[in-house]
């Protein structure tokens, strides 16, 4: 007896890696995710039934390889989420290094609420206690220093805290010659601009 | 221990590129890396109460500057690159059944690397793994890092010959200074002993 594969196996899936190709972050694809859950169910459910229903039969290669293929399918779509979840943490983790606690909004918006935007807030918390533990600024200095001083020009209004304690504002359109190491935050952030 | 400070500076220099290079997390360097900050710490305090008028002054004192900023760049880089790795291996780190695996790690890293570990768990589980039957959950298996992969090292001292080639027992003859591209695994057991350093 000849026993149908559900077709088509672990494709839809597929789709989650190739949204990664294109965006640096494309938008959490929940639906997506949930197709694939359910794909996974069925599968399971599918193997179930098989086993079941030909309880005696174990042993017979096309009972056992129908079963193999679908778990092979289970296991593929699991691999797949659990990659597509997990390069989406790495790149969350690279928010907090570029733009330390002021990611732009646009990103922001295309996190899952409930977990990557919690990760991210964790993750942010998690490095800052390590960073005071070690007692260094890990998120500085990511480019090697070339000059104590350097020229820059405001892009947009912001605040500067210098290493000394002391707080300035700066004024869209001015430029000045400021300690390197006090605004490559806000250069990383795209408020100041290096002027070369 | 009375190191000068240009001396651990070129330690923390090797260790940072022996770290960069390598394919695996290497041992921390604990009490090199808690001498350079002492030693930092005591230098900018030193620098500290300078109120310059001199242009000459100020010049002086914007190189020592500039040369604390360049020693904290190599600590901070060293603990970047080591972060990264914890980041990428955490899974083997932490279950390897070798436990000198986890004594690699300084204190502060393995708080980091089991509360990281943590974290990913967490949100693999809120987002998809618990809406998963029951059977279909299996413990996966995290990255391992590759030990085969090729480095450049420089012998520090003779060592005679080493073997390059598990199957043909191919060897090469480490002279002191010889420069040589060998699978990592050729020569991690001599980079932990410190006979030869990673380019």
């Amino acid at each position: 007896e000849i026993l149908k594969l559900r077709m088509p196996l672990a494709e839809k899936v597929a789709e989650l890696l190739q949204e990664l190709n294109r965006d640096f972050m494309p938008a959490f694809n929940e639906e997506l995710i949930r197709e694939v859950i359910a794909e996974i169910g069925a599968l399971n459910e599918e193997i179930a039934q098989t086993l079941a229903t030909h309880r005696d039969q174990h042993a017979d290669p096309y009972i056992s390889t129908n079963v193999v293929v679908h778990h092979a399918a289970i296991e593929r779509n699991k691999a797949v989420c659990i990659a597509y979840l997990k390069d989406r943490m790495r790149r969350i983790q690279r928010l907090r290094w570029e733009f330390d606690d002021n990611p732009p909004e646009d990103v922001i918006k295309q996190l899952s609420e409930k977990g990557e935007g919690e990760f991210l807030m964790n993750y942010d918390l998690l490095l800052e206690q390590y960073m005071k533990n070690v007692g260094l600024d890990l998120t500085k200095d990511q480019i090697p220093p070339k000059d104590l001083l350097i020229e820059v020009r405001v892009l947009k209004d912001c605040i500067l805290k210098s290493s000394d304690g002391k707080t300035q504002s700066l004024t869209a359109s001015t430029t000045h010659f400021l300690r390197r190491t006090d605004v490559e935050g806000l250069i990383r952030q795209g408020l100041l601009e290096h002027v070369l | 221990m009375a190191v000068s400070d240009k001396s651990a500076v070129l330690q923390l220099r090797q260790a940072w590129i022996n770290e960069r290079q390598s394919p695996e997390l290497l041992q921390y360097k604990d009490a090199l890396v808690e001498h350079i900050m002492n030693r930092l710490q005591q230098q900018k305090e030193d620098l500290q109460p300078t109120e310059e008028n001199d242009p000459d002054q100020q010049f002086m004192l914007n190189l020592y500057k500039l040369e604390i900023e360049r020693v904290e760049y190599l600590l901070r880089s060293y603990l970047r690159t080591r972060l990264h790795k914890i980041d990428r291996f955490y899974q083997y780190i932490l279950t390897s059944e070798d436990e000198s695996e986890r004594e690699k790690l300084s204190p502060h890293e393995l708080e980091y690397a089991m509360k990281y570990s943590k974290l990913i768990t967490k949100q693999l589980n809120t987002s998809f793994l618990q809406f998963l039957p029951k059977s279909a959950i299996s413990r996966e298996e995290g990255a391992k890092p590759n030990l085969s992969s090729y480095v450049i090292c420089r012998a520090l001292e003779s060592h005679g010959d080493v073997e390059v080639n598990r199957f043909d027992h191919q060897t090469v003859n480490l002279l002191k200074d010889d420069i040589f591209l060998l699978s990592y695994d050729s020569i991690r057991g001599l980079l932990i002993e410190d006979k030869v350093e990673l380019i």
